[in-house]
């Protein structure tokens, strides 16, 4: 793996990881094998092609390659590229979807979406 | 590409512009291209298209002129035609085999089953898509979203339940339909 790609992403869970529990860090992780539980973040959540992850996410940005179930919400971003398969809902102030990605549950995208759920809960 | 060719080709890109401008008027700020894509029809009288049917789903071959069709599956009668909505436009159920837009000034209240669908603007109302559905970054739309694909570009705004990719349903949902009459027993 180069070392651009480990200092965008200090932390990696590897293809043959399965993760189980809860996950709080401060920059970036990327996922490329199973996680299972919760994961709360300010930075970036990458999950990669063939990643499956079922979990409730919480992060600055979100950006999906493979499978998530379980809710996202993003203070900013979610990107959802043509291999990502979503089901649960979704909460950001930006989101973009390429054309393929599979997409199943309630949407709130706009100024205050995240802010509105945290005052919801 | 000799010179004549490239007449030829300014010649066809220009016709074409010219033909996507000419559209007649309909009430509710709707209108509609006169004729389809230049390219499917120039030489080729007997071109078809194919569309599916907003009722049962299923595909049609017909004519690329073609207004609108009997579906020769369910027999119901299906539009085809292609609508451009820039104005306030409500209380209506915009049913077609065809493409709908709503511009930038557009401002919809609608249910919508359409083959594919295009957002700059405003929407409020549930969606079904048999093809596309593409929100700009000055999309907005309140509603549930059923399609096979979505596309929505960065400072679009949504808010509803979506479906999307090979979990949309085959058949068009039942809610996105217009009433129906039935016939009496």
């Amino acid at each position: 793996m180069s070392e651009e790609t480990n200092s965008d992403y200090p932390t990696i869970i590897g293809p043959d990881a399965n993760f189980k529990g809860e996950l709080n860090f401060e920059k970036s992780v990327r996922v490329l094998g199973g996680f299972e539980g919760q994961i709360a973040t300010k930075g970036k959540l990458e999950v990669a092609s063939g990643a499956n992850v079922q979990a409730d996410v919480e992060a600055g940005n979100i950006a999906v390659e493979g499978d998530i179930k379980g809710n996202l919400a993003a203070q900013d971003l979610i990107e959802l590229k043509e291999t990502a398969k979503i089901h649960g809902d979704i909460r950001c102030g930006r989101l973009v979807v390429t054309d393929g990605a599979s997409f199943v549950g309630h949407c709130h995208v706009g100024n205050g979406s995240v802010e509105k759920e945290s005052t919801d809960a | 590409m000799s010179v004549m060719a490239q007449l030829k080709k300014n010649l066809r890109t220009l016709n074409h512009r010219v033909r996507e401008v000419v559209a007649y008027w309909l009430p509710d700020g709707l209108y509609r291209k006169v004729l389809p894509d230049e390219e499917e029809t120039d030489g080729n009288q007997s071109a078809t298209r194919s569309y599916h049917c907003t009722h049962c789903g299923k595909l049609l071959e017909v004519s690329a002129k073609a207004f609108s069709v009997n579906c020769r599956h369910c027999n119901q009668r299906v539009s085809l035609e292609d609508y451009y909505i820039d104005t306030h436009h409500a209380i209506t159920n915009i049913e077609t085999s065809g493409h709908v837009a709503v511009t930038e000034s557009g401002h919809v209240r609608a249910k919508i089953c359409v083959e594919d669908l295009h957002i700059e603007g405003h929407l409020f109302g549930n969606v079904t898509a048999q093809g596309k559905v593409s929100v700009s970054s000055n999309g907005y739309i309140i509603g549930n979203v059923s399609a096979r694909k979505l596309e929505v570009q960065d400072g679009a705004k949504l808010h509803g339940y979506f479906t999307i990719g090979r979990e949309a349903p085959d058949k068009p949902v039942k809610e996105a339909n217009s009433v129906r009459s039935k016939k009496p027993s």
